[in-house]
């Protein structure tokens, strides 16, 4: 929209919206502002707005880079479970691309499974996760998978599987048969077809798929705190673990915590965040 | 073209990978559907069994047999969770939480998107900042709630300058209000859903139709409530099912800001299966309590679902049939 006039309520419009982005903003702002406090300001009140003693130490300490300076003594620090929250979720992300990547072909080409099989994979996402858990841990037991990575790795890309396969399904939808058929009559096999002309025409699709179930994997946090016990760790139940240690008295700690949580969802959620509507919403919305 | 003769023989020349060998036995679209169905099976129709095997028991892993020898109690788990008022309580909280945070998701995202909808200055700025909130996972956004909640916060404190004094009120430990700041916390993380949804919806709309009413003088206000309001339904309708279906789950928020206190007053659905099932280790009768839920719900989304399917494949014409125009 280069060139255009604008109206004296078009202003007035920018001055709302000012004003709304101020308070929308606000909670994050106070997490990051939290995040850079010295311990002493944490509680203050009235609240210290702006800090003018910004501090690293609570990233610090969160890290276990401090000297001195212990969390908690029952506490370890977070880089295992960051490191280990990003192993499980990028394995996690990578099975239910490949899995959801073929069934997405399978559905939108072949209609295979009629109207039921893709409404019965979207029900996976409808059942409270609870519901699931209960006999999972039960199932969990006999396998010998409690509180071990492949366990959990099963789980998140079984949870996610129903956005991998929907919003997939709607980036195939979008490729013309015309060009698979051509290549059919190149002389191509079905699964050539496939890998060799679908998917690198969708890749951009998979790639955005990819970066959103890493989102939900990555922030997930009522299966991580059922399977785990003390062998598997992610990020969020690190975040859980500052609450129960000393109720409410942690804040620098757990809003830096938050901090180092956000940055990879935000950063991958401003990447695809054209699509983030089409995610959401199990690829129903094209734009 | 080639001939059909050497197309045949080149077929047989090929090397052979493993993909195409499975493909000459089962049908290529089973094969390339079978690693979600085993999955699936894994996580979904294995548990299911399991769990209607467990509401149908008297089980606890505690117990220390197999949950094949537990004592079959028939329906008797099932009743007692309808006369049980926690139960009953969490479930109707969840809805009310529910209806409230959704029709508040709704109003705020379609207001917003009806005001971005015309350009003015730095638009796509304001609009990238106010889908932030819902890039954040649900369990930092607690955390962040919670801390702005506290009794010496920042939101008690703005309170204060407003009262001209200061203002000191629990409260996450407010029996009549602790529910207030979860639903709150919610709506900020998931407007943005809604107002993306609706941008799209706006958007999508036939440019035609609209510049037909607005020659034909109708005014902003007819053509919102006469036009674009009825052809958004659809989508409106695929947004609130949505949110619906995640707010049900709803747990990660209620966990870190209140664990479902003080006492029970803020225990969502989830939150009471947690605390029963993993805590108290009643597993039979949380399983049960699951079927209820998922029964509940079945019926709900059924009703929402069937039209909003039809719908959908209505409203992608139409913007076909407008974009031809």
């Amino acid at each position: 929209m280069r060139g255009t006039r604008y109206e004296a309520t078009d202003y007035v419009r920018m001055v709302v919206f000012i004003i709304i982005t101020i308070i929308v903003i606000f909670p994050a702002y106070w997490m990051v502002m939290t995040a850079f406090k010295p311990m002493d300001e944490w509680l203050k009140y009235p609240p210290v707005w702006l800090t003018l003693r910004p501090t690293l130490d609570n990233l610090k300490s969160i890290l276990g880079m401090a000297k001195g300076t212990i969390i908690n003594p029952a506490q370890s620090a977070a880089g295992p479970a960051i490191l280990k929250g990003l192993f499980v979720s990028v394995t996690a992300t990578f099975i239910s691309i490949a899995a959801g990547c073929m069934a997405a072909y399978s559905i939108s080409r072949y209609q295979i499974g009629g109207n039921f099989l893709p409404l019965f994979i979207l029900s996976a996402r409808m059942f409270p996760p609870i519901a699931v858990i209960l006999p999972l841990l039960v199932m969990y037991t006999w396998v010998g998978a409690i509180d071990s990575y492949w366990g959990l790795i099963v789980a998140y890309a079984g949870f996610t599987i129903p956005f991998s396969v929907w919003m997939m399904k709607s980036f195939i939808d979008d490729v013309p048969k015309e060009i698979e058929e051509a290549a059919v009559m190149e002389g191509m096999g079905n699964f050539e077809v496939f890998y060799k002309v679908t998917v690198p025409i969708i890749k951009t699709g998979i790639l955005v798929t990819a970066l959103f179930v890493f989102i939900l994997n990555w922030s997930e946090f009522l299966v991580a705190v059922t399977i785990c016990y003390q062998n598997v760790e992610t990020a969020p139940i690190f975040l859980a673990s500052l609450f129960s240690a000393v109720a409410g008295t942690l804040y620098g700690h757990q809003a830096a915590m938050g901090l180092i949580i956000i940055i990879p969802t935000v950063v991958f959620g401003y990447l695809i965040q054209k699509h983030l509507a089409r995610g959401f919403t199990f690829g129903a919305l094209k734009r | 073209m080639e001939n059909p003769s050497t197309a045949v023989s080149m077929e047989l020349t090929k090397k052979e990978g493993l993909l195409e060998r499975l493909g000459k036995w089962m049908p290529l679209s089973l094969s390339l559907i079978m690693p979600v169905e085993v999955i699936l099976l894994f996580l979904l129709i294995v548990p299911s069994f399991i769990s209607i095997w467990l509401s149908l028991v008297s089980w606890q892993p505690t117990f220390g047999i197999g949950i094949f020898q537990a004592k079959f109690i028939g329906l008797k788990n099932f009743i007692d969770l309808f006369t049980e008022p926690r139960f009953l309580w969490a479930f109707l909280r969840t809805f009310y939480i529910t209806g409230v945070t959704v029709s508040l998701e709704f109003l705020i995202g379609l207001g917003l998107a009806v005001l971005v909808y015309k350009p003015f200055p730095g638009r796509t700025f304001f609009t990238l900042i106010l889908i932030l909130p819902m890039m954040f996972p649900p369990l930092v956004v607690g955390n962040n709630f919670y801390m702005l909640f506290f009794a010496e916060g920042p939101i008690n404190a703005l309170i204060g300058y407003v009262l001209g004094g200061p203002f000191k009120f629990d409260w996450l430990s407010s029996p009549s209000y602790a529910i207030y700041p979860i639903m709150i916390a919610e709506i900020w993380q998931w407007y943005p859903l809604m107002f993306l949804i609706m941008i799209s919806g706006l958007r999508g709309l036939p440019p035609n139709q609209l510049r037909a009413a607005e020659v034909l003088g109708g005014s902003p206000w007819q053509i919102f409530w006469r036009i674009k309001l009825p052809q958004l339904k659809p989508i409106i309708l695929i947004a609130i099912v949505i949110r619906t279906m995640e707010i049900i789950k709803m747990f990660d928020v209620v966990y870190i800001m209140t664990r479902g206190g003080p006492g029970t007053l803020t225990e969502t659905i989830s939150i009471y299966m947690y605390k029963i099932g993993l805590k108290n280790f009643r597993f039979s009768y949380i399983s049960a309590g699951a079927w209820i839920v998922l029964i509940a719900s079945v019926i709900i989304f059924t009703y929402l679902l069937k039209p909003l399917l039809y719908k959908v494949e209505k409203f992608e014409e139409k913007i076909e049939e407008g974009a031809e125009e």
